[in-house]
């Protein structure tokens, strides 16, 4: 099992709270958030120059009203709405749609609902999948190849590991429905990294 | 008798613990008996794992100066 690490806004907020919102400088507030904004925006609009226009707005946005943060919610909560809406402002102002030939992983059953292809088991050394940057890369080109109505829940929930309520807050939608499409975002996630795993147990 | 296809459907509610103990019960007697099935809900589980494995890499410095400049020009 591969060993987890909190890398997300909310298990940092947990795990150290930080200096109170009002005496952050903006120096500090990049330090302490720039990256996890930034990667936060990036998977949820899959390119890198979409991403730092809209890290830049997240900011200047926070900044412009951190005056008025009292600390009701934690300070990471906040940025993390605040990124999210601005990376789903920015994809509604896009003008091409992303388009995306999809398998339906449900389709792989034969008639009897037995798999379809055969199904070998992962090897994954759990040091590996820490340290293994082919691995990561394996797992961004899976994120932005999905399409976006289940990456943002893949991102939201599996990689920055929020609740499934607050994804249903931040996406407008009901927690059934982000469950749905969290199940259909990790079984497009594990069809696209099986090649990957069995042709090393292989 | 519950099929492969049944089991993949039920997996996200079968990782959060949140089948009813029946239908688990049903699950886990398919699993012992079918290989693929057994592998499939192990690679399920390692999906979720591995999307918390992506290391934090520093933002690139290009957007580093860029928001300092853009603070720059907010300040009194």
């Amino acid at each position: 099992m591969v060993a987890v690490i909190p890398r997300n806004l909310e298990a940092r907020a947990r795990d150290s709270p930080g200096p109170p919102a009002e005496i952050l400088s903006p120096e500090q507030l990049f330090t302490q958030y720039g990256s996890k904004v930034f990667h936060l925006v990036r998977r949820l609009l899959g390119n890198t120059a979409d991403a730092e226009d809209a890290t830049q707005e997240v900011f200047l946005r926070v900044l412009e009203k951190l005056h008025t943060f009292r600390g009701a919610a934690a300070l990471s909560t906040w940025l993390c709405r605040v990124a999210v809406n601005t990376a789903l402002a920015y994809r509604r102002k896009r003008t091409v749609r992303e388009r995306h030939r999809l398998t339906d992983p449900l389709e792989h059953f034969q008639e009897d609902g037995s798999h379809a292809r055969p199904i070998r088991r992962w090897t994954i050394e759990p040091e590996q999948a820490l340290l293994d940057g082919e691995l990561h890369e394996r797992i961004e080109q899976g994120i932005a190849s999905l399409p976006e109505i289940y990456r943002d829940v893949y991102v939201l929930a599996d990689v920055e590991q929020l609740p499934s309520k607050e994804v249903a807050r931040l996406l407008r939608l009901s927690v059934s429905a982000v469950k749905s499409r969290l199940h259909r975002a990790r079984l497009l996630m594990r069809d696209t990294l099986a090649p990957y795993f069995e042709e090393r147990a292989a | 008798m519950i099929s492969c296809r049944n089991v993949v459907e039920v997996l996200l509610e079968y990782s959060e613990t949140q089948l009813p103990s029946e239908h688990r019960g049903q699950l886990e007697r398919h699993l012992d008996v079918c290989a693929a099935c057994a592998a499939y809900v192990e690679s399920y589980q390692l999906t979720m794992d591995l999307a918390q494995c992506l290391p934090q890499v520093p933002v690139p410095a290009r957007l580093l100066r860029r928001l300092r400049r853009a603070l720059r020009r907010l300040a009194p």
